[in-house]
């Protein structure tokens, strides 16, 4: 009896992260490359990189020596002062080629190693976006390679692999459900006022809400829905997200980070877009097909 | 040379088969269980649960390439609007807060090409030592020497924001704007 159950078992967990692959790649190669790629642009152009990391920026190189992690050594290990703008056209040009999807897996590791490099050289820069684009890049980095649409397999023409491994889509998708969920337990055993959902009341006044002058968007009932309603998206996606619910539970949840952008300032606009593009590892490729093309098995091209 | 594994008799194909997977499998375990284990440690201490919080432990490696992280920050946010203020007082007399030229001269275009900025400021709410790091920055990007400082004063102007009962009562939501010292030295 036990043995039935730990055979079965085992073949569930192998079918579970080793079980064909269909997770939509693309969607999260692009995205992750602009997340990473629109708010670098942004800041070489502003000169914020080089008040964020420069060696006589906001943490001067001698100070950083002490207190940064490992892989911002990268940024101090010259002391000329032009070198981190080659760290910065390599961290650029690493991502656009992970966009592109030229050698996607070496391209996403890089983009990795160059954009938690540049995270750690100053932690005043860390934020929301930083620890989802960590775990999706470094998913990028094992990924099934080449992708749909990537320039490795549209000009190059390099076939799509015949068997990909769910594990990569598996290490995404449990970091994601472990965000949502702790993310939940957090704001129910820390200060938030969750029953009556006053705690809207005080967000949709802060300085990072667009419209505080708009009354009715704190209004009691108003209240009440949003943070109850946020409360049990967030709180039961990690559970419901394996079942059939899985498609409008993660569109609900984009509309969600969709409708975060709209009401909040631009501070939240690449965490939004991070979190959407991290969803995006729950789409497949047989998701928004007509039933009749979803049922057809796929015929990859150099599968015969 | 190495025999492409299709030429491998079954056994031994199926056993390299079973070390791959039972790797993958090891090095799942070991990228997620940490932050798992962490992130219980951390809500446990919030809820104020000793023996679980002592689960919340540094892990360096994790930490270092960003696969460790505490969600339970997404739950928190400051409960007033505030802005921080970096003053100087110079040994001829003369005194004021030092400007971010950096964010000045993007003008109209700062909540865009400083969009992350007000998350930087929150960072630098919980760091007293970048806090003084920062200002430092500001007195060298203003051209001041800093042997010419005799006081540095590190201060937020902020307003509290009233409950909907006081609000009422007030007639305004946000409470008189109210200075509080961080750091003078």
């Amino acid at each position: 009896m036990s043995w039935t159950v730990i055979s079965v078992a085992r073949r569930k967990l192998n079918e579970f992260f080793f079980g064909p692959d269909k997770t939509r790649w693309d969607l999260v190669r692009i995205g992750t490359a602009l997340s990473v790629l629109g708010p670098l642009i942004l800041l070489g152009i502003s000169g914020n990189y080089e008040r964020l990391y420069g060696h006589y920026g906001m943490l001067p190189r001698t100070e950083a020596l002490d207190r940064v992690y490992w892989p911002a050594f990268l940024f101090l290990m010259k002391s000329d002062p032009a070198w981190i703008w080659r760290i910065y056209w390599a961290t650029a040009a690493a991502a656009l080629c992970l966009g592109l999807g030229l050698c996607t897996r070496i391209a996403a590791a890089l983009t990795f190693f160059l954009y938690v490099a540049t995270v750690q050289r100053n932690l005043l820069s860390f934020n929301g976006e930083c620890g989802i684009l960590g775990f999706t890049l470094l998913s990028l980095a094992f990924a099934p390679s080449p992708q749909r649409l990537s320039l490795d397999h549209l000009i190059f023409k390099k076939p799509l692999p015949t068997v990909a491994e769910s594990w990569p889509a598996r290490f995404l998708q449990i970091n994601i459900c472990m965000m949502y969920f702790f993310t939940t337990v957090g704001k129910l055993v820390g200060q938030w006022d969750v029953g009556t959902g006053e705690i809207w009341y005080q967000i949709s006044l802060c300085d990072w809400f667009r419209f505080p002058n708009v009354e009715w968007l704190r209004a009691r009932w108003i209240c009440w829905l949003a943070v109850h309603s946020s409360l049990l998206l967030e709180g039961s996606f990690a559970f419901l997200v394996w079942t059939r619910l899985r498609l409008p539970l993660v569109m609900l949840m984009m509309t969600l980070h969709v409708l975060i952008t709209i009401l909040f300032g631009n501070a939240l606009f690449f965490f939004n877009l991070a979190a959407i593009v991290a969803l995006c590892g729950f789409l497949r490729t047989t998701d928004f097909r007509r039933p009749r093309e979803a049922a057809e098995p796929e015929i990859l091209p150099d599968a015969g | 040379m190495e025999m492409p594994s299709a030429n491998l008799p079954p056994s031994s194909t199926s056993w390299r088969e079973k070390a791959r997977k039972t790797g993958i499998l090891l090095l799942l375990l070991g990228l997620l269980l940490p932050p798992f284990l962490v992130n219980i440690g951390s809500n446990a201490e919030q809820a104020g649960w000793p023996r679980l919080a002592k689960l919340n432990q540094p892990l360096p490696f994790l930490q270092a390439l960003l696969l460790c992280q505490q969600w339970t920050l997404f739950s928190q946010m400051s409960p007033f609007n505030f802005t921080m203020h970096f003053h100087v007082a110079l040994t001829d007399g003369q005194a004021g807060d030092l400007r971010d030229w950096d964010k000045e001269r993007a003008g109209k275009w700062e909540s865009v090409l400083f969009h992350n900025e007000p998350k930087t400021e929150l960072n630098l709410y919980s760091d007293p030592g970048a806090q003084r790091l920062y200002l430092e920055y500001l007195v060298r990007r203003s051209g001041l020497n800093p042997s010419d400082i005799a006081r540095r004063t590190i201060y937020l102007s902020y307003r509290n924001i009233f409950s909907r009962e006081k609000a009422a009562k007030e007639g305004t939501y946000y409470g008189p704007e109210t200075y509080f010292v961080l750091d003078s030295y």
